[in-house]
Parts: C-alpha cells; structure tokens; sequence
C-alpha cells in the first residue's frame, strides 16, 4: 500500500463559483446597437431647426448612409453644398424638407437645386450636463 | 471567379462625400507635404493633370479652371477604406485587401449566383453605405480581374462593372489592353515588349512563348503571362506577412540647417518607428537614418548621407531605436548644407517573440518593456506625443506642409460636419 503511485484526478477550484456565471451576458452596449456598422456617421446639428423632433442644437447626430428614406423620415440632405437635417416628404407634389420650428420655412425641392439625400438620421444624442 | 473592387478617384472621392460642393468640380489631392498630385477627379484629368505631377508644374491650370486642392487626409482615407472593405467582407467568402483603395474577392463557391447582378448590388450597397464609387471586375484570375477593373473604368464608366466570364469576352479586354497597362508590367519590361512585337496584351498570351517569357520578364512574368491565360497562379495572401521595413521619413516645412531640429526630427522618425514595430508585434535588427538636401535646388550644395546600424539585440523599444538613430545622425551630418528631408528606416524585422541575443547581450529589461508598454498607453489614451522623449522636441520648424487640410471627420468627434 505504501508506494502506490498518487493518480492525478485534475483541480479544485478554492472558493464558490459565482451562481451568476451561467447566467452572464453581455452589457448593453449604445454604440453597437446604434452604430455598428460601416455605413454609419455622426453629424452634429448646428442649429434649432429641428427642436420640436428632439434635435437640439450641438445634438449629435447618427446615421445610416445605407437607408433608402421613407416619407417622414428625418434626413440629412445636401442642399446647394450644405447639409441640412429636416423631415423628408415625397409626394405628388415633389420633395419637401420640413423643419420642425415654426421659425423656419419648409423648403420644396426644384429641379436646378444640388441636392441629394445623404442618409437617415437614426438616433439623436443629446448631452444633458456639460462635462 | 475573382472579384476586383476597385474605389474610383478613392482620395478624392473620400473628399467630396463630405463636402458635396466638390462634385463635379475638378479637384486633385497632393502627396505629404502638398509635393505632387496624387488623386485627381475626372475631370481634372480631363484637364490634363498627370499622375504624380509636381504641384509647382501645374500651378497655372489650377488657378485658370478653379481647380479644388486638398492636402492628403490619411486619417480619413484610412476609415473610409475601412468601411468600404468590410462592406465587401461581409458579402463574399474570402477576400485579399491589396491597397487601400482596392480588395479581391474570392467567388469560388457562388457558381450559382448570377455574377452580374451581384456586382452591381454590391457595387450599389458599397456606393449607398459610404458615398465611395467602386468599380468592380469579374475574371477567371487575379490578373485578369484586375484586367477586367480597368476594362470596366474605361468602357463602361457608368455602368462600372466588367464581368469576363467567357473566352470571347476575355479576348475583347485583352486586346484593348496595351501591354504597358497589363498589371505588374513595369516600363522598362514594356519596351522589351513592343520591341518584339506585341502591343496588345492579346499578343503577348496569344504570341509570346512560355520560354520566351521566362526567360525575358523572370518567374514573375511567366506567372503573370499564364495568370492572363486564365491559369491562376497568385496566390492569396490571407493575411499580410510581417513587412520587411518600416520606413518613416518626411520632407521639412522649410529648409533646415540647425542639427537641433534634424535630431529633432529623427529622434521623432526614430520614435513612430518603434511605436508602429510594437504595434505590429515586431522588432528591427538594422536602423537606416537618412538625411537629404532639396535635389530641385541644383543652386544649393548638395549632400544626401545615410548609414545603415545593425542593433546588437532586436528591438522595439523607442530609447534603443532613439538612442541608435542619434548614433547613426553624429556619423552623417555635416553642418553648411540646408536640409530638406529625413528619414529613419527599420529594416530586417523579426517577429518579437523570436528574438536573437547576442551571446555577450543581456535580455532587454522587463522594465523597459513596461515602460513601452505605459507610454504607448498614454499616447494611445490622451492622444499622440502626449508623453515624448526629451529629444523629439516642441520645435514646428520640421513639420509637414499641409496648407489644405480638410477635418478628420469620422475620428475625432470635434470635426465631424455640421448640418443646419
């Protein structure tokens, strides 16, 4: 009995597993869920032309250049060289981009204008408190 | 079949998706330091601006037609091309990223799709997701997927996209090639081929003989010769093998005579290079420092020195790579000349975990490596330099001349652009 060889039967863990471990996911992460994927941008809004949809000014902006928009959608739009960011119709009128303020005008789109809808404004990101 | 995406105008394009006043304006972008032309829109092409063409040359065409000039944006082109290839990933089995601006797609294993119509969606899905327009060839071989890219750009610009899926087809792309723009043919191999006679690329498969090939253009020609016979023989390179160099070298802001702002410089050359070796998981056995005067100033005295060190133990840590670069510079500057460019070149890199000791070297304190390890932490963190070697200086007198410069505008979120 005495020089029996020892059998090696693997570990022990020391401590109590966390009961939690079969349990575990992944946290939440904002930036995959509204960001993760390669046709996505950031903006930021320069003004309070869209206050009424939640679009502050300095809002940050995300969208997805991959969106072909619908009626009602909130676009980027380039327009005679700039971008603006307005709610977009088409109807049997033509294009309109309206803005949500009554400050500012909506605007129908004519032909001669350079104009083309650079993607679909997916979610607004708004800082509450300045760092 | 093998796909070639190819990104049209990829600098410029990359431009105008974020300043669409750019469109349709003639428009180029310049090389480091604003030296030369390195993208140019269609229709600055089709005002005549040559590839690589010095600024200073073209000057005068730039002011008549109110041509757009813009400093070259790496950091943005670096994203753009990012996304572009991983639009393209997620849609085929296997791909090769070549440059920045071009990737093959391996179609093998898609026989039943229809070809043509998956080029043009995925031309359509890259194009809406980015703003970039890609062209995309279709052919046997890489080669002659690289053949049928151009074919597509020149042919069919609107359509972009060139599928060669039958002889017939790859005989009409082959003959509209000349031999020059046959891929990997370089100038001096072109002469060699006119000279015996054949101008098109359709000679030259249909023509030239196996031996013959070998024997003028190498190993290299031959494969390339039975690559366009629609035998694949390049392979795929799934990821890229460790680089043999790592070159960083920049022409001055201005012409510079002070050894203090030289050494300057290279210890800042020295220093990018030890950071992108740790970044690649490798490490330098020979350091080159280099230093030149301007060639276009026949006027001035004229002196480009460089000297090659072999390092005793390979390394990646930026205080040897400093240390010996400064060693290289005392060997090579002389004062009196005014200097233009610098450059420090890492060469016969290893893979870090197989580093040689010399037999008398002692193994590179752990602390070292720690060091490295925190600065590039910090850097990485708070932005590059935040931590420095004393050496690297404050000075500006050294830095890129980058007059038009546009925002980093998917990297830093300070830059990205506005809307009203």
């Amino acid at each position: 009995m005495t020089n029996q060889p020892i059998q090696f039967y693997g570990y022990v863990q020391a401590g109590f597993a966390s009961p939690a471990s079969d349990y575990a996911e992944e946290d939440i992460d904002l930036a995959k869920l509204l960001a993760y994927k390669p046709s996505v941008f950031y903006l930021r809004a320069r003004n309070d032309s869209m206050i009424e949809a939640g679009i502050h000014e300095g809002a940050i902006l995300v969208i997805d250049k991959a969106l072909t928009p619908k009626n009602y959608d909130i676009v980027i739009a380039s327009l005679l060289g700039e971008f603006t960011v307005k709610y977009y119709v088409k109807d049997m009128q033509g294009i309109r981009l309206l803005p949500a303020n009554p400050k500012y005008k909506p605007l129908s789109i004519t032909e001669e204008m350079a104009f083309q809808v650079w993607g679909v404004v997916t979610a607004v990101v708004i800082e509450t408190r300045k760092l | 079949m093998i796909a070639l995406i190819d990104c049209n105008n990829f600098y410029v394009s990359c431009e105008r998706v974020f300043q669409p006043t750019l469109l349709g304006r003639a428009m180029i972008v310049l090389s480091n330091n604003d030296g030369c032309a390195i993208a140019r829109s269609e229709e600055a092409k089709a005002l005549g601006v040559q590839m690589a063409q010095p600024a200073f040359m073209i000057e005068e065409v730039i002011k008549k037609n109110n041509v757009a000039v813009h400093s070259s944006n790496y950091t943005l082109y670096d994203s753009m091309s990012k996304r572009v290839m991983q639009i393209i990933k997620e849609r085929v089995p296997r791909t090769e990223v070549y440059s920045i601006d071009e990737i093959f797609a391996d179609l093998t294993g898609m026989a039943y799709c229809d070809l043509r119509e998956f080029a043009k969606e995925l031309k359509q899905i890259v194009t809406s997701s980015t703003g970039i327009p890609v062209s995309v060839g279709i052919a046997p071989t890489k080669a002659l997927a690289k053949m049928a890219n151009r074919y597509a750009k020149k042919t069919r610009p609107d359509e972009g996209v060139f599928v060669a899926d039958s002889q017939e087809l790859i005989d009409a792309m082959l003959s509209f090639t000349g031999v020059g723009d046959i891929w990997g043919i370089g100038k001096q191999h072109e002469v060699q081929l006119k000279q015996a006679g054949f101008l098109t690329a359709l000679d030259f498969v249909q023509k030239a003989s196996e031996e013959w090939v070998r024997k003028t253009l190498t190993v290299k020609g031959q494969r390339l010769y039975n690559e366009l016979k629609g035998v694949s023989c390049i392979e795929w390179e799934e990821e890229r093998p460790t680089r043999k160099a790592i070159c960083t070298s920049k022409s001055f802001g201005k012409l510079i005579t002070s050894k203090g702002e030289v050494k300057q410089a290279v210890a800042k050359f020295a220093s990018a290079c030890a950071e992108k070796l740790r970044k690649e998981k490798s490490c330098a056995t020979k350091i080159e420092v280099f230093i030149k005067t301007n060639p276009h100033k026949p006027n001035e005295k004229q002196y480009e020195p460089s000297v090659t060190l072999d390092l005793p133990v390979a390394t990646n840590l930026t205080t040897e790579l400093i240390r010996y670069a400064m060693k290289g510079l005392e060997l090579i500057f002389q004062a009196g000349y005014k200097y233009q460019k610098a450059g420090v070149v890492v060469k016969d890199l290893v893979p870090e975990t197989v580093i040689q000791l010399g037999i008398f070297e002692e193994k590179p304190p752990e602390k070292d490596k720690r060091l490295m390890d925190c600065l590039d932490q910090v850097n990485k963190t708070f932005g590059k330099d935040t931590v420095r070697f004393g050496v690297q200086g404050y000075g500006k007198a050294w830095h890129l001349k980058q007059g038009n410069l546009s925002p980093q505008y998917t990297t830093n979120l300070n830059h990205i652009p506005k809307a009203s």
